[in-house]
């Protein structure tokens, strides 16, 4: 355990109630994420990935155990200074893009900049650029109901990109496109991504997707079982 | 987020909902137009009272009587004499106040004569009752003989040998009011009996200079002569002197008055100087202003009745918004939780629902009380002949003033926002994650 690395994940335990009966979502995890480093976490459906994804972004509490992002203990924040957080260093990429259905391609990428309070003409030209960047330019009047799923994943990559975050989270981003858009977008997030200098965490259940990753993070029933680091040998957990 | 982009945001949801939006709206509307219309009823009930006794009478007047012994309630007695008035004066709304000293007298001048009351006060209170003077000046302290006529009073005149008595109905001025007068106690004074039907009684004859005419005869004082307190005492004494045959009145009140005039600008206090007078001093009063606020409080309570029916309405209308609002969290679930994961603070979200709901009350209210004024108009102008007879009312059956425009509108927007409050509150607390999932 390296106490200089970006995101500290110590000891974290997850258990929900479903009525009586206790799921162990987590049992008990830990690892080291360094800054620019892209993480994948691997692993089947039910095994704890989206669980563990929302934990690190503060999105759920532990019912044990520590989330460091650099000095901040994310675990112990409310949600009014976790959507602070959120607003400053956190971008996220949707398996279901979540685009607002009413606005705008560039009306979309803008929004997480007017939610900071940034005057429209500031922002619009900042989601130009960050469509074009995407490979949208021409598109920015599209509504998301005109766009195909992949052309919406790619506004939903400029919308995280746009406020220039710290960290991207991606949960099953090309969990709805076909193989050949899923390469296109998995190229794009992984050239934004190192280009930027952004860490990036990213879940899927796909090996092929996982190759992308620097560091590819194992998960079964709620426990990491393997890291992966490019590069390097297997070192289990 | 900046405001603006708040309100745009409002803007577009609410558009993007038209049709329950124009439905809430509509419910908004009925309520505040209900309300503004009901209570302008209650306000034109009430201006028209008001108006019916201000043709009767000064609504600003508090007319004293030396009736009920003066005994206070603390059991002091008070003479109505120069020093209580004296300390009348200073009763909190007082703004004039002065003896009236009237006497029922012959008066002639130019073969002319009419049976007038002359009446002394201070010239004070014949300036504060603002008087316009159509012909000649007002009276002044220094006059020592001095006439104000009201316009009737100079239009009673009449010959006495060519008529009984004077025409009624007249306003033109038989005389000219700027001459000499004689008054005198004499009741057959220029016709052929003239002195033959006195008795005991001494004739007498008082002269008097008349200094100016009012312009108005349509009020209490058109009928009166108006003069000094001091030649007005003249006169009376003299004709009490000449009733007791020569003797002076061994006048057992002393210095006392019979009558005061209390003038108060603040029509708010003439009720409060009314009842002090009575309590404090123990001498009768009569006002206008009583009956008024009797009036009055029966117009209230129409008021608050009507206003009450019409705030039903509203209710109904708020249970519209809040409606709008809960199935607008609930169809915006997913949106909400995208808007926080991506940036949005609790703050933003609760404050874009209560604009919502605030817009949709503000913009009903607004409205509404175009509609109401519309409404408004439309009864003064074909109901006020119809229905206004029938319920006493005045020229306008239904007065919008502005407070009750901006109370309205405050009203409305209030109950837009309360009624977003807890819809508001629920998109504030919902869990993100469940928000995420629901598609
Ligand atoms: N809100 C919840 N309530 C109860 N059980 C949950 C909840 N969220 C996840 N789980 C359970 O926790 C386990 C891990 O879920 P999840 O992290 O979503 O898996 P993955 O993303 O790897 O498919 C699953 O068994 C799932 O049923
Ligand atoms: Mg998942």
């Amino acid at each position: 355990m390296d106490d200089n690395a970006l995101i500290r994940i110590r000891h974290v335990r997850k258990v929900y109630l479903m009525g009586e009966e206790k799921v162990v979502a987590l049992d008990d995890v830990s690892l080291d994420i360094y800054k620019g480093e892209f993480v994948c976490f691997l692993g089947t459906s039910g095994s704890g990935k989206s669980t563990f994804l929302n934990m690190v972004a503060g999105l759920e509490k532990p019912t044990r155990g520590e989330v460091w992002i650099g000095k901040v203990p994310i675990h112990k924040l409310n949600e009014a200074q976790v959507t602070i957080f959120r607003q400053k260093n956190i971008g996220f990429i949707f398996q279901a893009y979540h685009l607002m259905q009413s606005m705008t391609a560039l009306e979309n990428v803008a929004l997480p900049l007017m939610l900071k309070g940034v005057p429209k003409e500031i922002r619009e030209p900042a989601a130009k650029k960050a469509l074009a960047q995407v490979g949208l330019k021409g598109y920015e009047g599209r509504k998301p109901n005109q766009m195909s799923g992949g052309q919406q994943q790619r506004v939903g990559i400029a919308r995280a990109l746009v406020v220039k975050p710290k960290i991207i989270f991606a949960d099953e981003p090309t969990g709805n496109l076909d193989s050949h858009t899923t390469k296109d977008v998995m190229d794009l997030i992984s050239k934004e991504t190192k280009e930027n200098g952004t860490t990036l965490i990213l879940v899927t259940h796909d090996r092929s997707i996982a190759d992308y990753a620097d560091k590819i993070v194992t998960i079964q029933d709620g426990n990491i079982i393997n890291v992966e680091v490019k590069g390097k040998k297997n070192e289990t957990a | 987020m900046s405001n603006k982009d708040i309100l745009q945001l409002c803007f577009g949801n609410l558009l993007r909902r038209r049709t329950r939006t124009i439905l809430s709206v509509i419910g908004v509307i009925i309520g505040t137009t209900a309300i503004i219309v009901m209570i302008s009823i209650g306000m034109g009930l009430s201006y028209g009272y008001q108006e019916q006794l201000e043709s009767f009478g000064n609504l600003h007047m508090v007319e004293v009587y030396n009736s009920g012994g003066g005994m206070s309630s603390n059991g002091q007695t008070n003479k109505m004499d120069d020093r209580t008035i004296a300390k009348m004066e200073k009763i909190d709304g007082v703004t004039v106040i002065s003896p009236q000293i009237s006497q029922y007298v012959v008066i002639a001048g130019d073969h002319k004569r009419s049976e007038r009351q002359i009446i002394g006060v201070r010239t004070e209170m014949l300036e504060a009752l603002n008087l316009e003077v159509e012909k000649g000046r007002m009276i002044n302290e220094s006059d020592k003989n001095g006439l104000l006529f009201g316009k009737t009073a100079a239009a009673m005149f009449y010959d006495p040998r060519r008529q009984q008595g004077a025409d009624w109905g007249s306003t033109e001025p038989a005389i000219d009011p700027l001459q000499k007068f004689i008054i005198t106690n004499d009741w057959d004074y220029g016709t052929n009996q003239e002195g033959q039907n006195m008795g005991e009684t001494q004739p007498i004859q008082i002269e008097a200079q008349g200094v100016g005419m009012m312009a108005s005869a349509d009020n209490e004082y058109t009928y009166n002569i108006y003069t000094t307190i001091e030649f007005a005492q003249k006169v009376k004494d003299e004709f009490e002197k000449a009733q007791n045959g020569g003797r002076p009145s061994n006048n057992p009140q002393g210095n006392e008055y019979q009558d005061l005039m209390v003038y108060v600008a603040d029509l708010d206090k003439v009720a409060s100087v009314s009842e002090t007078i009575r309590t404090d001093y123990g001498f009768g009063t009569f006002s206008l202003n009583d009956m008024l606020k009797e009036m009055q409080k029966t117009a209230n309570m129409i008021e608050a009745v009507l206003g009450g029916i019409g705030g039903i309405s509203l209710l109904v209308a708020a249970i519209g918004i809040a409606n709008t609002m809960i199935m607008s969290v609930y169809e915006r679930t997913r949106e909400i939780s995208v808007m926080k994961v991506i940036g949005a603070s609790l703050k933003d979200i609760r404050k874009m629902f209560l604009l919502e709901a605030g817009m949709i009350g503000f913009g009903g209210g607004v409205i509404g009380v175009a509609l109401s004024y519309g409404i408004s108009y439309v009864m003064n102008h074909f109901l006020s002949g119809a229905i206004g007879g029938a319920f006493g009312m005045g020229s306008k059956v239904s007065i919008i003033p502005i407070w009750l425009v901006l109370a309205a509108l405050a009203f409305s927007t209030m109950v837009g926002v309360v009624s977003g409050y807890s819809p508001a509150q629920r998109a504030m607390n919902m869990s993100v994650l469940e928000g995420l999932k629901n598609e």
